[in-house]
């Protein structure tokens, strides 16, 4: 009887030192061997970035984030010295800033053939919690169409990822801006 | 049983494991997230073995027996409501410092952005509603029939709670499978507790047609209430045995209680014997002659099976003679040699004793009396070794007040009865 008094506090107690235990086991190693990439790949420049490690969404490899210490940069991918190639064939990505909502930070890459938009990326989007994660796989397929389509950064909000679309839309502003 | 539920925890944490990216760990937030979705994961499937443990299943019956199942309910109770406060506390923590929110703010716009929060909330209230009224504390203030109707109010709980793990749920939002996988358990489990728990008994009262025939006084505060119906055997009650019944009258309607049958079932009686001592079994007195009654069973593992050999000791304290006067009529009518060893404050209380006398093949021993009275306790080493002396060889069967019982266990194995020949059982439902 005694011993069945305090099963149910015994059984929630070892319950609970399991869940310690396995999230441990998952996340632990990982906490270690993230922390000093986090420093050191400290891009964004932002306070407290919600998701160290960059989950890009599908179809976007993880580009190394852009050298400005406010998040932005550009940077030529035409290894040929800009002067010598075309001016109107000159292919440049540039990295925008990152925009923070409330759900994580997101940060657009955006590739132009001259004044063109000819590629978006995607390098960071909400992934913190695992339903941001799913909205961000979700959506950013979605903007970076929109925004090859309209050229710009009016694009329209995607249903069920409202702040992600701002957060994009603010990226991209801010190449378009740094662009003139 | 014990093991069931172990594998069935190991699947859910191999399930979160699989469902949760090491990345989603890097911070505190998302590692209290994760971790908030593991004890979620975890209180969600114990529901599930919750129900399934007071659902009446009858493999589980035979196998664990109903008052050890009740037993495990109720400690299992405890850790569920817990976990599902550590779930809550754990996401809005988690979602806090992942938000940078306070964590008021982040349980405000987890409420109103998250889709069936609300519902999950008010799900929740009700869970620990439930805990909090099955504390020992607030049972002892609270009517059996009060708690009785606040803990239907669980299935509303988990109702509401479910639709937010489905919608809401990291693991199942993306995977349609997990979700498939995850509404079949619950689906499941809701089958089971309308076959076992509504089904089958409604069945079975309407094959039976179950009434109150009378009701007789045994022993002042003792009476027997004789039921008739068709078919009655079909029950397979076995002596020591006991029923759920709910009499379909005013004040009973809403409640089932357990009786001991205190005879073996004939083709078309049962009969119980009741003490009456709470507000209820006071009432079933009262009960009117035609009175129909839902009978839920036969429970229990206290039979004449559980017997090791051809000799026993039935020790009765009580109403306890109830059951141990059907076990003994099962016992005799096998063949065994039986004592049946009665404790009661004064000969009226005798209950059933009469019964018991003059039955070939069984010696009746009646030790009334109080102890202060006696100067003595009847039931000591001292006492029983000499009414009794052959106990060593004997299977003992205590049936009684918690006290006498503890007690009793103990000088059976002081006078050498191994433990495994020693047979008692939690007259308790709740």
């Amino acid at each position: 009887m005694s011993a069945a008094r305090w099963r149910g506090t015994l059984i929630y107690t070892g319950t609970l030192a399991t869940i310690g235990t396995v999230a441990f086991a998952r996340f632990g190693p990982l906490a270690q061997a993230e922390a000093p990439a986090t420093a050191a790949g400290a891009s964004s420049g932002s306070i407290g970035g919600a998701a160290p490690s960059v989950v890009g969404a599908p179809g976007s490899t993880s580009v190394a984030p852009g050298t400005g210490t406010d998040g932005s940069g550009t940077s030529a991918t035409d290894p040929a010295d800009p002067q010598t190639g075309t001016p109107q064939a000159e292919t440049v990505t540039v990295v925008g800033s990152v925009a923070q909502t409330r759900y994580g930070p997101v940060q657009v890459q955006v590739t132009f053939t001259g004044s063109r938009l000819i590629d978006v990326r995607t390098l960071q989007a909400p992934s913190s919690h695992p339903e941001s994660a799913q909205i961000s796989a979700r959506a950013t397929p979605l903007l970076a169409r929109e925004v090859l389509a309209a050229q710009s950064a009016s694009i329209d909000t995607v249903s069920g990822a409202t702040y992600t679309s701002e957060g994009y839309r603010e990226s991209v502003q801010s190449i378009l801006d740094q662009r003139g | 049983m014990r093991g069931a539920l172990v594998v069935g925890c190991l699947l859910v944490v191999a399930f979160w494991w699989s469902g949760t990216p090491a990345a989603a760990g890097a911070t505190p937030g998302g590692a209290a997230t994760g971790a908030g979705e593991l004890a979620g994961l975890l209180a969600a499937f114990l529901v599930c073995a919750q129900l399934l443990l007071i659902g009446r299943v009858p493999w589980f019956e035979r196998a664990v027996g109903f008052d050890r199942l009740v037993a495990w309910h109720r400690s299992l109770g405890t850790s569920v409501v817990l976990l599902v406060l550590t779930h809550v506390a754990l996401m809005v923590v988690g979602g806090a410092l992942l938000d940078r929110q306070t964590p008021w703010g982040e349980a405000v716009s987890i409420l109103t952005t998250q889709p069936e929060m609300v519902s999950a909330f008010v799900g929740t209230g009700l869970f620990v509603l439930v805990g909090a009224t099955s504390a020992r504390l607030a049972r002892r203030v609270l009517s059996y029939e009060a708690w009785f109707v606040v803990h239907l109010s669980v299935y509303v709980g988990i109702y509401l709670t479910f639709g937010h793990q489905i919608a809401a749920g990291a693991h199942f939002v993306a995977d349609p499978v997990a979700r498939a996988v995850w509404t079949a358990l619950y689906l499941a489990t809701a089958a089971a507790l309308l076959t076992w728990r509504v089904l089958v008994p409604l069945l079975a009262h309407r094959r039976m047609l179950l009434r109150v025939e009378h009701v007789v006084p045994e022993a002042p505060g003792v009476v027997s209430v004789w039921l008739q119906g068709r078919a009655v055997d079909e029950l397979e009650a076995r002596g020591g045995q006991f029923v759920l019944l709910r009499f379909l009258v005013r004040g009973h309607l809403t409640t089932a209680h357990p009786y001991s049958l205190s005879m073996v079932p004939t083709a078309h009686r049962l009969r119980v014997t009741v003490a009456a001592l709470g507000d209820h079994s006071a009432d079933v007195a009262r009960l009117r002659t035609g009175t129909r009654v839902l009978v839920e069973g036969p429970f229990g593992r206290f039979t004449a099976d559980a017997a090791r050999g051809h000799r026993s000791l039935l020790v009765a304290g009580g109403a306890g003679i109830g059951p141990i006067r059907a076990l003994a009529q099962e016992l005799v009518a096998r063949g065994h040699d039986v004592v049946v060893v009665h404790r009661a404050h004064d000969v009226a209380g005798l209950a059933l004793g009469r019964e018991l006398t003059g039955v070939p093949g069984l010696r009746y021993l009646a030790l009334p009396g109080r102890r202060a009275q006696l100067g003595y306790d009847p039931l000591d080493r001292e006492h029983l070794a000499a009414a009794v002396p052959d106990i060593a060889g004997r299977d003992v069967f205590v049936c009684g007040p918690e006290s006498m019982t503890a007690a009793v266990v103990d000088v059976a194995r002081a006078l050498g009865v191994p433990r495994r020949a020693i047979h008692h059982e939690e007259l308790s439902l709740a």
